[in-house]
């Protein structure tokens, strides 16, 4: 029996989206491997589930005012300025040790379970975005799944509301 | 930074190319959750597309580049709207991501209006989504090993 496919590769299978050899050596190791035949069983009532939800039909209007949310809760507040005495200081600090303590604490137990759980090839798998610059009336998000080796980057204009509005042609080309 | 005269450019180019950079470009517009796609689309970023999630309803497809280069040159994909896409590959030395690859998107007036730097390997398509109002652009960049 041929090894036993990946559940991505499943998904693909599942999808249509395996040139014919790949979709028929699935095909065959399904017939002679019960586990992956019940996964791929799993994975269709998933996909069936998920296509009978009924999804609301949104507007232009809220796509916008979706972007222009998400964009504000992206981009970095500017720092309050705040004048603290000595004693502020101190007690700041005492109130942020608990917390930070624990921080650290989550930190090493996620970074030992990290170091014996990430697949090996895993990590090979990301686009690893080193710096992003962006100019001023704008904002970048980064978007990654390892699963599905997909990497997006984001730019969008602050001000896609007021685009909108004044350019009455919204189409990109 | 001095800029080599592009005829010389094209020269070395013509020589040996280091990679070759691949950049289409694709509009989306609608909304929905069974999106169509142009045919034209070639199936690696149609499979990126349908992974991604983004919620539109039609792909068109506007264009296909690929720009033979050479490490740390500067290549220039026209995108519409008079905007572009600059990209430049460079060679890195992580095993893992044996490549560096940096872009900028140029508005109309050739103003920078973003600049990012990744480290990925030879034909790992990353996508860039520059939303327009309810519409946007989509551009699949990815960079090759030249065929020998």
């Amino acid at each position: 029996m041929s090894k036993c496919p990946s559940g991505e590769r499943l998904g693909a299978y599942l999808d249509g989206e395996l040139a014919d050899p790949a979709a028929q050596a699935v095909a065959d190791h399904l017939e002679a491997c019960p586990t992956c035949a019940a996964e791929l069983d799993a994975l269709r009532e998933l996909k069936q589930l998920t296509s009978d939800l009924a999804v609301p039909e949104v507007t232009d209007d809220e796509w916008v005012a979706t972007w222009q949310a998400i964009a504000a809760r992206v981009t970095p507040a500017a720092p309050a300025r705040h004048t603290a005495g000595l004693w502020d200081t101190v007690r700041l600090w005492r109130l942020a040790l608990v917390p930070a303590a624990a921080a650290a604490l989550f930190a090493l137990a996620i970074g030992v379970w990290g170091m014996y759980n990430v697949p090996p090839q895993a990590q090979a798998h990301e686009v690893v975005v080193e710096s992003v610059e962006t100019a001023a009336g704008f904002t970048s998000m980064y978007y990654h799944s390892t699963d599905a080796d997909v990497t997006i980057i984001t730019l969008v204009p602050a001000d896609t509301q007021e685009a909108a509005q004044t350019d009455e042609s919204t189409d990109p080309l | 930074m001095v800029l080599a005269p592009c005829w010389l450019h094209a020269l070395a180019v013509a020589g040996a190319p280091d990679v070759v950079i691949e950049a289409i470009v694709v509009s989306a517009s609608g909304r929905g959750t069974d999106p169509q796609f142009d045919p034209k689309i070639p199936a690696k970023l149609r499979k990126q597309l349908r992974r991604a999630h983004l919620a539109y309803n039609r792909y068109v497809l506007v264009s296909t580049q690929r720009r033979p280069t050479t490490f740390n040159a500067q290549v220039s994909f026209p995108l519409p709207k008079s905007e572009s896409l600059a990209v430049t590959a460079a060679k890195h030395a992580a095993a893992a991501y044996p490549l560096r690859v940096i872009y900028q998107v140029l508005d109309a007036k050739r103003r920078r209006i973003q600049k990012v730097a990744m480290l990925c390997r030879y034909g790992q398509m990353f996508l860039i989504h520059i939303p327009k109002g309810p519409n946007a652009l989509i551009i699949g960049v990815a960079t090759h090993k030249p065929a020998r």
